[in-house]
């Protein structure tokens, strides 16, 4: 916001800092240890008075003198060079709050070089004893500088109640200020050995060498120990955001610890190796080759330690960009680019767009990120979210990556980020989303004959839409499958339901299916579960099926009736539109999968995408659980319903029910539209039953946040705390299992009489027996979508692909696409005119 | 563009601006100080090799460069944290503009640091390989100079800062500013001039006159040729910062003036071959140089920022760790040192 930003490319995303700092810890944490080493190795020496030992200690310490000292101290210069270069709004800020911190480090560094060089230069000549006390006011001085430095860099992970009291002791004895001393001095400990070897492994003497040699794997090997615990230590100290970043959240940490293990293990194995005798030929460049698992061991704890810190640079103080926290709203309001200094574009036009784009990826995102270069690179991400991807992303980004800070900024400069990220570095531009041209075709509605028919034979799948989520050869939530229920009832004055002595077929058009259908258990009607594709062979979409169903007379082979039925599956499912990868089809290609795949992989500490590469495609059920189909997942986790919803409501918020049609075949021009009933027509979208997308994740978040006695599911407290729900109060959304609770008919259709539509959303139905496709009406005769139609295709549904296809068994019985029996139309199953609201209130109309 | 808009907001300090400043200009001198000896010495024992004259001498001071560059870039970090701490919002701009010098300059010190090693370490057993190191030693250690010059003037100038917005990429340089070369060449050339009173005080020590007439003539010459380019330098100023140590300011003019005589009356301690008083003229000579460098800063920056309306939040214990730490470290340095003279060989000085 207030200083220039160093355009850097591939070598961004803290590429300097990582290079010079770690090789300057490496060193710094040599230059601490190794003095201890120095000191203890010339008393060991002396007393053994060898002077074959004390030549040795002499040649280590021109060694360690050159290390420390020149690449050490100059690196050390380096990194306040480096910082200040690519953040200086946080080195501002810690040089400010301890400046005196850093004087007194700078006497301890002063009084350390000297101690240094008067060792060096006074070996020879000097008393042993005042030697020798030199040596401990080296390693004294040496102490007391990481000792210092100790404070400054652990207050930028735990800056503690510094934030309230903005006092330099509160900063400096911050939360994790012990336990990092502890395990520094242990790491400073083990680099001495590391380096120890360095000189050990070539003194000539046989004796003296072993002895040198087995201190040095000593050195090595036995702070290790202490490490460990420290480690565990310093992890149990930071504040819950930290520890849960390093625990949990982040799969880059993940990677660093395992690193610091490999490291660790490899430098202790590399000890004892050492340690075993063998020729120098071979031992000398073995020992170089342990002595850089030191810097491996350096490097990756203080990857753990800067990861742990994201995404700060000084935690809830500074972001990771510079940018202070506390400053994102009204930054947003009046716009980054007019806002932050050193702008080099001021506002978003339409000519400037990518240019513009390009100058806040600068600003918001280059201290972290590169483009192309080893550090964190951001180009394979941008390969795969498209620009509304993008667009929807960076306005959650924080939310749905905690290592991540906000973006800043207002929607155009939100856009044009997202343009550069997307058509610059992901060289893609998005498609517009084409309309779909759908011909409606006539549908044969079979004949029926209210005089002489003596069977009314009606059928209806138990949803009014089944999705199928699937990509290929990269996961599957839910396959193909539906189910088609018949009913056939005998007319007469008292209908009479058949069940006995009758055969039900079905055969779906095109030869997609056919089969038997067998009685429903606990109903006095037939049911078939089959597979469908909503493709035709010709790869096109056809989303409505017809299916015709055949009663007969199972001794005589007679029809006793035949009805038709449309079977609606779509995999119109449009991850691609923000997911990429997209071929046109309108379902989820297996590329739109994959980056699917990679984004839990990077935020959940997956391995899906390998395992997807493996050959062996991801079911998310085996870990989520699906109400719908009754997987159970893992148990600790969300359902897939609560885990989509309340991860996608931070990326689509503040919509309507076009949120909805991103991912649900609804969109009101694509190649399903399956909101088409009753409810549709009269001007209600989802969002008026199911609530807007954050209302709707919540009341499912809360749902699991009840789960193991009001602990909750992995996840859902957090989504709940992140999500702002739409128009209502957080506290008055009811919870919601999914599948298993549905909107309640009977809450906006109080007594089935006229109704509220304001009632619709959070009364969920109570009993799984209450949701429409299970209820019975009054006399347990019929369930309701046998004379509705199934849900969101409600009678008199108008469908996208022929107007009667929906409304056939209307028509067929009652020539009229309503509901049956609608408008007095009783004698359809009764033969006669009735006058009693027998199956429920309100079935006649006055 | 206004450049005044460009200008970072500064943060709190934890003490009056005045402590700090003292503090800078203090630790700056003794940086200056060790900078001159170290690269003097370097300047001194190169052509003593170049020549074959002073070989000995060459090894002499070849021995003690390292430990002399070791205590220039410590007194180094001093004065640049506390040049943050005033005119961060600045320095971390110009350090910005020109990143990618800037941070080359932390390679360049490490190989002229080594350079000066290896220099010492062959000076016999590779007489080639090690009066190329001292070359290469000297080229980098030079260069470092001249980055330093680059950003301590580059800060100052605000107006020059909207190069930026044509090259955001850090490889600015601060060549267009007159007061560049006559500032680096016033601050180089004083190198050999005081290097040179320590190499007659060496040879005053190890009784050799002929190192007293070499370093007096090094010293003597060059600071005759500093009086012009102190001059020049005062010149190139923007004119209302020349003015101001032109009269228009007493206390500038004063200060500058005090400066001038000393290192004038340093000179002239020097033709009269009195290496001792010369050295302590020339110490007081720097230290207000330093002061007036900082009145140079104060006065090009007045238009657009003074320290003194930097908010204070008073911290006084921290100050307190600092004060008690600087003399116990002092103490124990002293002791330290008091411990290796106690028998350190006649021959050599500390080092």
């Amino acid at each position: 916001m207030e200083y220039p930003i160093w355009h850097l490319g591939s070598l961004a995303g803290g590429f300097w800092i990582a290079l010079i700092g770690t090789f300057h810890v490496f060193l710094a944490h040599f230059a601490v240890g190794g003095g201890l080493y120095l000191v203890l190795s010339e008393i060991y020496a002396r007393r053994l008075n060898s002077p074959v030992l004390i030549a040795h200690v002499k040649k280590h310490t021109r060694f360690f003198l050159l290390i420390t000292m020149v690449a050490g101290g100059v690196t050390g210069v380096g990194i306040w060079f480096t910082i200040g270069l690519l953040s200086p709004q946080a080195t501002s800020t810690l040089i400010k709050v301890f400046v005196y911190g850093f004087a007194t480090e700078w006497v301890f560094f002063l009084a350390e070089i000297i101690a240094l060089i008067i060792y060096y230069y006074g070996f020879d000549h000097m008393d042993p004893a005042d030697h020798i006390r030199i040596g401990w006011f080296y390693f004294l001085f040496a102490f007391l500088s990481l000792f210092m430095i100790n404070g400054i860099i652990g207050f930028m992970l735990t800056p503690g109640q510094w934030l309230a009291t903005r006092s330099f002791w509160d900063g400096f004895m911050n939360p994790s200020f012990w336990p990092q001393l502890v395990l520094r001095t242990g790491i400073c400990l083990s680099m001495a050995g590391l380096f120890g070897f360095v000189t050990a492994t070539r003194i000539s003497d046989e004796l003296s060498r072993e002895r040198m040699v087995r201190m040095a794997a000593a050195w090595t090997i036995l702070p290790l120990i202490v490490c460990i615990g420290a480690g565990w230590w310093y992890i149990k100290a930071l504040p819950l955001p930290q520890y849960e970043m390093v625990m949990l959240r982040s799969a880059r940490i993940s990677g660093f610890v395992k690193y610091f293990e490999i490291f660790a293990g490899a430098a202790a194995l590399g000890a004892l190796v050492l340690a075993v005798k063998t020729p120098s030929r071979i031992r000398f460049p073995l020992a170089l080759l342990v002595l850089l698992t030191g810097w491996g061991i350096i490097g990756s704890f203080e990857f753990v330690r800067e990861a742990a810190r994201k995404p700060f640079l000084i935690y809830d103080h500074t972001y990771s960009n510079g940018i202070r926290v506390g400053t994102e709203e009204t930054t947003s309001a009046q716009g980054y680019l007019a806002t932050a200094k050193w702008a080099r574009i001021r506002e978003v036009t339409a000519e400037n767009k990518l240019a513009a784009g390009a100058e806040l990826y600068q600003h918001q995102c280059s201290s972290c990120h590169s483009l192309g270069g080893p550090m964190n690179n951001i180009k394979p991400w941008t390969a795969t979210l498209t620009q509304r991807g993008m667009v929807a992303l960076i306005g959650a980004i924080s939310k749905v990556n905690p290592a991540m800070p906000p973006f800043v900024g207002n929607q155009a400069e939100k856009e044009a980020l997202a343009s550069y990220l997307a058509e610059v570095l992901g060289g893609h531009k998005d498609e517009a989303q084409a309309a779909v041209v759908l011909t409606g075709q006539d549908t044969e509605i079979p004949a029926f004959n209210p005089a002489k028919d003596e069977y009314v034979l009606l059928a209806w799948p138990d949803l009014g839409m089944h999705m199928v989520v699937e990509s290929q050869g990269a996961f599957s939530l839910r396959p193909p499958q539906l189910e088609l229920n018949a009913q056939l009832i005998k007319r007469g004055d008292g209908p009479s339901k058949i069940t006995d002595n009758v055969n039900l077929t079905y055969a779906v058009e095109g030869g997609a299916a056919s089969g038997n259908m067998n009685p429903r258990e606990g109903r006095d009607w037939f049911l078939a579960q089959l597979s469908l594709s909503p493709r035709n062979p010709g790869d096109t979409l056809n989303p409505y099926p017809l299916a015709t169903i055949e009663a007969r007379d199972k001794t005589t082979g007679d029809i006793l009736g035949r009805t038709r039925v449309a079977l609606p599956v779509s995999d119109e499912v449009a991850c691609a539109n923000c997911h990429g990868g997209g071929d046109r089809k309108g379902n989820i290609s297996g590329e739109t999968g994959m980056n699917i795949l990679r984004i839990h992989d990077r935020l959940n500490r997956t391995q899906l995408t390998n395992q997807a590469k493996g050959g062996k495609p991801v079911q998310c059920t085996s870990c989520h659980s699906d109400p719908l189909t009754g997987k159970e997942g893992r148990g600790d986790l969300l359902s897939v319903s609560a885990a989509l919803h309340g991860f996608h409501a931070n990326t689509l918020k503040g919509q309507g029910a076009e949120a909805c049609a991103r991912c649900h075949p609804s969109r009101p021009d694509g190649g399903t539209r399956f909101q088409r009933d009753l409810h549709a027509q009269a001007g209600l979208d989802c969002v008026s039953c199911h609530g807007a997308l954050e209302d709707h994740a919540l009341a499912l978040l809360k749902r699991e946040a009840e789960a193991f006695d009001g602990k909750g599911k992995r996840g859902a407290k957090r989504l709940i705390s992140q999500i702002t729900p739409q128009g209502m109060d957080k506290k008055a959304i009811t919870p919601r299992t999914a599948w298993v609770q549905t909107p309640d008919c009977l809450a906006c259709h109080k007594d089935f009489g006229a109704p509220d539509p304001t009632q619709a959303f959070g009364n969920w139905t109570k009993k799984p027996d209450d949701r429409f496709r299970y209820r019975m009406d009054e006399m347990g005769a019929l369930s309701c979508p046998s004379c509705h139609g199934p849900q969101h295709a409600l009678y008199p549904s108008i469908n996208p692909y022929g107007k009667d296809r929906d409304v056939i068994q209307p028509l067929q019985y009652q020539k009229l696409a309503r509901p049956l029996g609608a408008r007095g139309n009783c004698a359809m199953c009764h033969k006669v005119k009735k006058d009693i609201d027998a199956h429920h209130p309100n079935t006649i109309k006055k | 563009m206004d450049p005044v808009r460009l200008i970072p907001a500064a943060e709190a300090i934890p003490s009056p601006w005045g402590w700090f400043e003292a503090l800078l200009v203090l630790t700056f001198a003794l940086h200056i100080l060790f900078m001159n000896l170290t690269v003097g010495s370097a300047v001194i024992a190169f052509f003593g090799r170049l020549t074959g004259k002073h070989t000995d001498l060459a090894h002499e001071l070849g021995h003690r460069t390292p430990t002399l560059l070791a205590l220039t870039i410590n007194f180094g970090v001093a004065p640049l944290l506390f040049v943050q701490v005033l005119y961060g919002q600045f320095l971390y701009t110009s350090s910005v503009l020109m990143a990618g010098w800037w941070l080359s300059a932390i390679a360049a010190v490490i190989i002229g640091y080594y350079g000066l090693y290896v220099h010492d370490a062959k000076f016999h057993s590779a007489p080639g390989v090690s009066r190329l190191a001292l070359a290469v030693s000297l080229c980098f250690l030079l260069y470092t100079g001249f980055l330093l010059a680059n950003n301590m003037t580059l800060m100052l100038r605000p107006e020059a800062w909207t190069a930026y917005m044509d090259n955001p990429r850090g490889s600015l340089l601060n060549l267009s500013d007159p007061t560049l070369w006559p500032r680096y060449t016033h601050v180089l050339l004083a190198a050999p001039a005081v290097a040179g009173l320590y190499v007659a005080i060496l040879g005053q020590k190890k009784r050799r006159p002929d190192w007293v007439d070499l370093g007096l003539a090094w010293f003597t010459r060059i600071t005759m040729v500093q009086i012009l380019v102190g001059g020049w330098l005062l010149m190139a100023l923007p004119r209302p910062v020349m003015l101001a140590f032109m009269g228009q300011s007493p206390l500038a003019t004063g200060l500058l003036g005090a400066g001038v005589l000393l290192g004038l009356a340093g000179l002239m301690a020097g033709v009269q071959k009195k290496p001792a008083l010369a050295a302590v003229l020339t110490v007081g000579s720097v230290l207000f140089m330093a002061v007036t460098r900082s009145q140079v800063r104060l006065f090009t920056l007045a238009p657009y920022f003074t320290p003194a309306s930097l908010p204070v939040k008073n911290e006084i214990t921290p100050l307190l760790m600092f004060v008690v730490s600087l003399v116990l470290g002092l103490a124990v340095i002293a002791y330290m040192l008091k411990l290796y003279f106690k028998t350190a060989p006649k021959a050599a000085g500390k080092g």
